[in-house]
């Protein structure tokens, strides 16, 4: 049988990176009174916006966006979906929004039915352990020593962690305390 | 007794004059601290416009009398205040909600800030695709189509 997991995550802490002035997305609106307004759209539109034109794409990629959100308290949780066949293969999911949807609109079907939201896969890790969210990443640390991460605001994939861990596993078991692992 | 209220004129770019109660004013950082720090009876404002700058006086001066009236902020007054807020953003075109946010921020209403930001999230949640956003917002797209297919592919695991 399958095992499955369902993890939560508080998005992104701010990162401290300096701050370069782009060229707004919205002619008439500086920068960062734009940010102001993306903040508050949630994450579930940022694919769809990074279609609207470059600078879009750059501004919902940007660490700034994200340490926006996180100082206006614009933090959304995300659900991941983790299934886990027979043997040590995993499918990992996200949850987010189909094209051509809305939310208004999603909330009106769902009284039908019908759903907008739809479980997009994300990518898997070689081998899969024991997982924890904190901040915007997902760390699995998994047999014998190895922790990888990804980072949820791209959805790239997963980096293996260096160095990776001085002693070899044979059980493990991961949970946040206080946002450490 | 009753205080006599303090009248102060605040003149846009355009030499629009506003004559308003200092309680709306305050609701100003930016104009609280300009009237602290030098009490002329007039004060211009040379990054807002005449258009604008009513707005923003007409926000604040209802801001201020729910708030006074309200007292204890009785949620009937909130509520009130909130569908305020609604027909006042609606009947609003977006370039006036981009001054309107540029003329908060530079003010530091926050309040005003926050309702405008909201209404261009809003704005944006309710198109259905990129296309409806670009031509809502008005902005051309400066991807070739190549590059459009290449984000397209880039977000599948989104549209899947």
């Amino acid at each position: 049988m399958s095992s499955r997991e369902k993890r939560r995550k508080r998005e992104p802490s701010p990162e401290s990176k300096p701050t370069f002035q782009s060229s707004s997305p919205i002619p008439s609106l500086p920068y960062d009174l734009v940010l102001l307004c993306v903040a508050r759209v949630s994450r579930l539109y940022y694919p769809t916006l990074s279609l609207v034109s470059k600078r879009f794409r750059s501004l919902v990629s940007s660490p700034e966006l994200y340490k926006t959100r996180s100082l206006f308290g614009f933090t959304e949780s995300c659900i991941y979906v983790c299934l886990q066949t027979l043997g040590v293969t995993t499918d990992w999911y996200t949850l987010c929004l189909k094209p051509n949807h809305n939310i208004n609109k999603t909330l009106k079907k769902t009284k039908t039915g019908l759903s907008g939201y739809a479980l997009a896969r994300v990518p898997a890790p070689t081998r899969f352990g024991s997982v924890v969210a904190v901040g915007s990443n997902i760390y699995n640390i998994a047999f014998p020593h190895g922790v990888s991460i990804m980072d949820c605001k791209s959805h790239s994939g997963w980096i293996e962690a260096t160095p990776s861990l001085p002693v070899e596993l044979h059980s493990c078991s991961a949970s946040v305390v206080d946002h450490k692992i | 007794m009753e205080n006599e209220k303090k009248m102060i004129t605040l003149k846009s770019s355009d030499d629009v004059t506003f004559e308003v109660e200092e309680a709306v004013v305050l609701e100003s950082q930016f104009l609280s601290h300009l009237v602290q720090d030098c009490p002329a009876p007039e004060h211009k404002i040379k990054e807002v416009t005449g258009k604008i700058l009513s707005k923003v006086v007409e926000y604040c001066e209802k801001h201020v009398v729910v708030v006074v009236d309200g007292g204890d902020s009785s949620s009937s007054s909130g509520d009130d205040l909130k569908k305020w807020d609604d027909k006042f953003i609606k009947e609003m075109d977006l370039s006036t909600v981009y001054d309107l946010i540029a003329a908060a921020n530079y003010l530091n209403i926050q309040a005003l800030l926050d309702l405008m930001c909201q209404r261009v999230a809003d704005v944006i949640t309710a198109c259905k695709d990129h296309k409806e956003i670009r031509e809502t917002l008005g902005i051309v797209s400066d991807y070739t189509a190549e590059e459009e297919a290449e984000v397209l592919k880039e977000n599948e695991w989104a549209f899947d």
